[in-house]
């Protein structure tokens, strides 16, 4: 395994650990599972751009579409966190223990 | 919701579904999971109200990282061999992080604890597509990978019957205990994967058939919690008599068709000589059987005190019981004598 | 140019490091665009131009969104910059994990040499990842119907998520 692959390993993991470390605002957590995309289009991308495999040149751009609408929806989650909890605190959303 | 809203939300979940159930390609399985999780999340919020908008954050929260990580193993896969494929998968690390995730979207044991917190905040037929239709895709995944690390499958699989059974034990809340009985039959799935796929897939299909209609029952007559299921009685009385066969059956008692995968599943354990892991799933089987049992006796075996008004409320109100439930109802408790005919179908 | 790549490769960790270690949100997207403009220049030297240009397009777009919200939505009287002390402990210790995780990779032999691909000559048009790029209005067609109809798709789903009187604004009054 060359270096620049483990610089997107390593940034796919600190983006998962920072997602499941963290228990304050859902934005930080959503800005973590963007970092956590940017790290699979780079890993997906320069896959196919080292192995020359042209027909999968278009996928980096399908996972860019998905990325994008997981990023609205996660934002859309939170306002409807803020709206119904007052907060958008990942340490507020209690009321499903009981 | 409106209902051509909800219409497109519904074809999404099933094309999700379908698109990763038709897939040999890891891409276009993730691909079938996100649309999924996307369709499912409105469908989760629909009500509004803040428990339902906790739910459908929590469950987005644990499905995206989960589904990138899935998509994660399958690029690393990639890059050390080369291959897309789903069922040629050959190097570790991938298939064990692989694993764990697709037992993360599903809510299988050490991954299991959003399952219970998620389901809480549903109305019960939303919970239902989400313990039956739900699992589908990340479970035939799973199917796929089933000759690959047999450790870890067994693990998680053994994990999630005791854990499944002691989660249960304590909670007063149906769906809680719907969903740790969810974890459990998960759990029986997995341990016989590696051994018969066969098994694991009949498994989850009587799974998804018994566990139908009591969904559909506790939803029909609004019992959220242990000490409503008295008013099953009052309200529909053949299917207060109906249900604690019901539960048992999920529990896996002989005559029921609940017993059929536990039997089968046990017979092929102790074929194979694996005659520890066979006592271990057969004794922590005794867990869940512990709260179906509680439930029926608090459904029907036992009479609450109630005033002379309320014993009768059948009368003024006919429920007409839904056609769903009329025909589950029949197979998840009477096929046992049709075992052969579904060995020969199925193995 | 393997000068620009080492830069580029090291400002991505450590951006990410400092997104990762949660300070302000706002500070956090700023942090995140400086890394995607790291993984274009990345990009660009392994030869994908145009997939660069377009995450970079993406990306500012859609961490320009966040950027709002996050300004929207900010009630800390106190952010939590960069150097604020548990941001820069978490940073730190993040930074170091890698940075061991790395040595005992080199050491026992799992990661080794650089592998620094570079394809890039020259911006043209008849790069392979624009190639690549017309296939999907092509053969793989059916991809771009199925990434086009996810996006309809979020668009009602944040629709239905986010409507009504009591739900519509972003604030609770």
């Amino acid at each position: 395994m060359p270096s620049t692959q483990f610089v997107f390993f390593t940034m796919f993991f600190l983006s998962l650990g920072g997602i499941t470390f963290y228990r304050n605002h859902i934005l930080s957590v959503l800005l973590c599972l963007e970092g956590l995309m940017l790290s699979l289009f780079l890993l997906l991308a320069i896959w196919s751009l080292e192995t020359n495999t042209t027909l999968f040149m278009a996928t980096p751009m399908l996972l860019l579409a998905f990325s994008a609408c997981e990023a609205g929806l996660g934002l859309a989650l939170l306002i409807a966190t803020t709206r119904t909890h007052g907060a958008a605190n990942l340490n507020s959303l209690t009321t499903l223990r009981w | 919701m409106n209902p051509i809203t909800l219409s497109m939300f519904t074809t999404a979940l099933l094309s999700g579904t379908l698109i990763t159930l038709s897939s040999t390609n890891w891409l276009m399985a993730w691909m079938g999971l996100e649309i999924n999780t996307m369709a499912i999340i409105p469908i989760i919020a629909r009500k509004h109200h803040p428990r339902a908008t906790e739910a459908a954050t929590k469950y987005f929260l644990i499905q995206a990282p989960a589904a990138a990580t899935i998509l994660f193993c399958a690029i690393t896969n990639a890059w050390m061999t080369g291959q897309w494929e789903i069922n040629q998968m050959s190097t570790d690390l991938p298939i064990i992080l692989i694993l764990i995730s697709l037992a993360f979207k599903m809510g299988m044991a050490p991954v299991h604890s959003w399952l219970p917190d998620v389901l809480q905040g549903l109305d019960l037929m939303t919970g239902l597509v989400l313990s039956t239709w739900q699992k589908l895709a990340p479970f035939y995944l799973i199917l796929q990978l089933h000759s690959t690390h047999s450790l870890t499958l067994i693990l998680l699989g053994t994990m999630s019957i005791l854990v499944g059974g002691w989660g249960g034990l304590n909670q007063t809340q149906t769906r809680k205990i719907l969903a740790y009985s969810s974890i459990t039959h998960m759990g029986w799935m997995l341990v016989i994967l590696q051994f018969s796929p066969e098994l694991t897939l009949m498994t989850f299909t009587l799974y998804v058939t018994m566990t139908l209609p009591v969904f559909m029952i506790l939803h029909q007559n609004n019992t959220l919690s242990i000490n409503k299921l008295p008013i099953l009685a009052t309200h529909t009385p053949t299917i207060s008599a109906l249900i604690p066969l019901l539960l048992l059956s999920l529990g896996g008692l002989p005559p029921l068709t609940g017993f059929i995968p536990k039997w089968l599943i046990i017979q092929k354990m102790s074929h194979l000589g694996l005659f520890g892991l066979a006592t271990i799933t057969a004794l922590s089987g005794l867990f869940s059987l512990y709260f179906y049992l509680r439930l029926s006796y608090i459904s029907s075996i036992t009479m609450s005190p109630s005033s002379n008004l309320t014993t009768a409320t059948w009368r003024l109100t006919p429920n007409s019981i839904p056609l769903g439930l009329k025909t589950t109802i029949v197979p998840s408790m009477m096929l046992l004598p049709l075992t052969p005919m579904i060995n020969s179908l199925l193995l | 140019m393997t000068f620009i790549m080492y830069i580029a490769l090291l400002v991505m960790v450590v951006g990410l490091g400092a997104v990762v270690a949660h300070p302000s949100p706002y500070f956090g997207s700023l942090t995140l665009v400086v890394v995607s403009g790291a993984a274009c220049v990345v990009l660009i030297v392994y030869g994908g131009t145009f997939l660069a240009l377009v995450m970079f397009l993406v990306y500012l777009g859609g961490m320009l969104v966040v950027f709002a919200y996050t300004t929207a939505l900010a009630a800390d009287s106190f952010p939590y910059t960069l150097t604020y002390g548990d941001v820069m402990l978490y940073w730190t210790l993040y930074m170091g994990l890698s940075l061991i995780c790395y040595v005992k990779c080199t050491v026992v032999g799992v990661v080794e040499g650089w592998d620094l691909f570079e394809n890039w000559e020259e911006f043209g048009i008849f790069e392979s990842d624009v190639r690549g790029m017309a296939l999907m209005y092509s053969d793989v067609g059916s991809l771009l119907l199925i990434g086009g109809w996810m996006l309809l798709l979020t668009l009602i789903a944040v629709l239905e998520l986010c409507r009504g009187n009591s739900r519509g604004a972003l604030r609770a009054v």
